[in-house]
């Protein structure tokens, strides 16, 4: 007796099982993605206390001195030095957004292991504090996720072991990444912010958020 | 014959099915354990920080020994509270020469710091001597004694806060000259050793860490330490020693190349501890560069203007890719398999 072989039998149980396998790949991907922002979601942190991180060249220097006069700083973060300067990876200190009651550590370097990690400092800008342009630089679904709900006129603090810096922000910009008029040299102590944008979207974007701040006012060992 | 070749299809198919899904699981679990995976949190040493030293049943020092740090330099024993110095301890802290509540509450969380570090859970275990060993952050265990004749680096792979957690079932012992290399960003704060007896340090020695010993602790001449000496019921007895209690710090320091006089010639032809030259070579009076010697640092060049027309940097994070790459397979793998179902 022939025996009858339904005409699709095979061909719909491979269609199944590539349909489960295609459910399964998903059902892994989906929860790996929370695992890839969980990874990349440092802690907050309390803002450093310089007086428990005591460098070699404050030992040595005079007392603490709060300075407000606009003319003055600049002339001060002129003399803003790090001793040690920190290395790549190094830990620099931490960023506070008062008007967003979050800090968040500052790292040296703008890589995926530094920004994962916290706030990232260009290595090619100078260090927070110091005269010129200190370019940070964090990811838009972490450390720099309310960026956009800072205001002009808003403070924020940058607390190293060079001292306390208070940055008033001038300007918002949004630019593309390829735009070469953000990372450059300025007369006077600058702290540049960068994230991507629009921060509130899923998936690539060629633009980028910027915050511009002014120093304001500096509590140092100078 | 039509409906069993079906069930048969169906049967194989489920089986398939079942394997993938199994495997599947596996996957995800392995995965999830892995992203789970953290270093080990530091020892809470607790009012023990402020301590370079601590005892059980006095401190005794021989030469001149120099203790400081930012966390504290203080000294003291409990319950006996004998304190000798035949030769000058110089100290930013306070000896405890008499019967202080402040020693006694460093003593009961000196048991603690020493309970927790023996408590930990181990990535490894060691052998008995860790010269010439490159270890990575982890608790790493030796059921009887351990010993370090050479070198011993210390590797934090660029993680400042990177914890390294020894447990010691017995003795440790270390050679003379023998020096622990901290780099990539290692410190010294956050290194621990629980002894299950006795440390003793070899002649010239540096030692970096806090070490929890369940009874004595001998440092002999010249021996250096980055950290804590701390003995639950034995003494400590120093000799001519620097020792520096810092607390951790913004800017992790990275060592360089082993300095040459820890060469194994060294170690296997060690000096006469009682050497009138040793004893005359510490110098109290400069504790903190001496006891820095122990790492030496890599500082890149300062960046004194920033650079112009810099290429901005990548800060999206790429968590939406395998995101709408697993909703996309869920919903097209569900869909299909509707309608194959209708179909049939």
């Amino acid at each position: 007796m022939r025996k009858y072989k339904p005409k699709h039998a095979g061909r719909q149980a491979k269609y199944s099982l590539w349909s489960v396998a295609m459910i399964l790949i998903g059902l892994f991907l989906i929860p790996y993605s929370f695992f890839v922002v969980r990874d990349a979601m440092p802690p907050q942190v309390e803002p450093l206390v310089i007086e428990e991180t005591i460098t070699p060249i404050e030992k040595v220097l005079p007392a603490k001195k709060v300075v407000t006069e606009p003319e003055d700083i600049n002339l001060l973060a002129e003399r803003i030095k790090y001793v040690p300067y920190p290395d790549r990876g190094d830990l620099i200190g931490t960023i506070t957004f008062p008007s967003l009651d979050s800090t968040w550590p500052i790292y040296q370097g703008t890589r995926t292991f530094q920004l994962d990690k916290g706030v990232g400092h260009h290595v090619k800008s100078v260090l927070p504090g110091q005269k010129d342009n200190s370019v940070l630089a964090g990811h838009r679904e972490t450390v720099f996720n309310k960026l956009g709900d800072l205001e002009l006129g808003d403070f924020v603090t940058v607390s190293t072991t060079a001292g306390i810096f208070d940055y008033k922000i001038r300007e918002f910009r949004v630019v593309p990444r390829s735009d070469r008029t953000v990372i450059v040299p300025t007369e006077t102590a600058v702290l540049t912010l960068i994230t991507c944008y629009p921060i509130n979207y899923i998936g690539t974007t060629n633009r980028s958020f910027i915050v511009v701040a002014d120093l304001v006012t500096m509590r140092a060992h100078y | 014959m039509f409906n069993k070749n079906i069930q048969n299809s169906k049967s194989n198919s489920s089986k398939l099915s079942f394997t993938i899904s199994v495997l599947a699981t596996l996957i995800v679990l392995a995965f999830a354990s892995a992203a789970f995976a953290v270093s080990p949190k530091p020892v809470d040493l607790g009012r023990t920080s402020n301590f370079a030293v601590l005892a059980g049943s006095g401190i005794t020092n021989t030469g001149a020994t120099s203790v400081s740090g930012t966390a504290g330099g203080d000294m003291g024993s409990s319950p006996t509270t004998t304190f000798v110095e035949t030769g000058p301890v110089t100290t930013s802290g306070t000896k405890y020469i008499a019967e202080s509540a402040v020693v006694d509450k460093a003593k009961e969380d000196l048991v603690s710091a020493y309970d927790d570090a023996k408590g930990r859970n181990f990535d490894a275990t060691i052998s008995a001597d860790l010269g010439g060993k490159a270890l990575t952050p982890g608790v790493y265990k030796s059921d009887t004694s351990m010993g370090l004749t050479g070198t011993l680096t210390l590797d934090a792979k660029g993680d400042p806060n990177a914890v390294f957690i020894f447990q010691i079932g017995s003795t440790l012992t270390t050679a003379s000259a023998s020096k622990i290399v901290l780099l990539n960003g290692t410190q010294a704060c956050n290194v621990f050793w629980q002894v299950g007896s006795s440390a003793t340090f070899g002649t010239k020695s540096s030692f970096v860490g806090h070490v929890f010993a369940l009874t004595s602790i001998t440092a002999t001449t010249g021996a250096s330490f980055n950290g804590q000496l701390l003995a639950q019921n034995g003494a400590v007895t120093l000799d001519t020693n620097i020792i520096v209690n810092d607390l951790c710090v913004a800017a992790p320091v990275e060592t360089a190349t082993p300095k040459p006089e820890a060469s194994p010639v060294e170690t296997a032809t060690p000096k006469p501890e009682a050497s009138p030259v040793e004893t005359a070579t510490p110098t109290p009076t400069a504790p903190v560069p001496a006891a820095s010697a122990l790492v030496e640092t890599a500082t890149p060049e300062p960046i004194m203007v920033t650079e112009v027309g810099g290429k901005l940097p990548r800060t999206d994070n790429s968590w939406f890719l395998p995101f709408i790459a697993g909703v996309v397979l869920v919903g097209a793998g569900t869909t299909y398999m509707v309608v194959r179902r209708r179909r049939t």
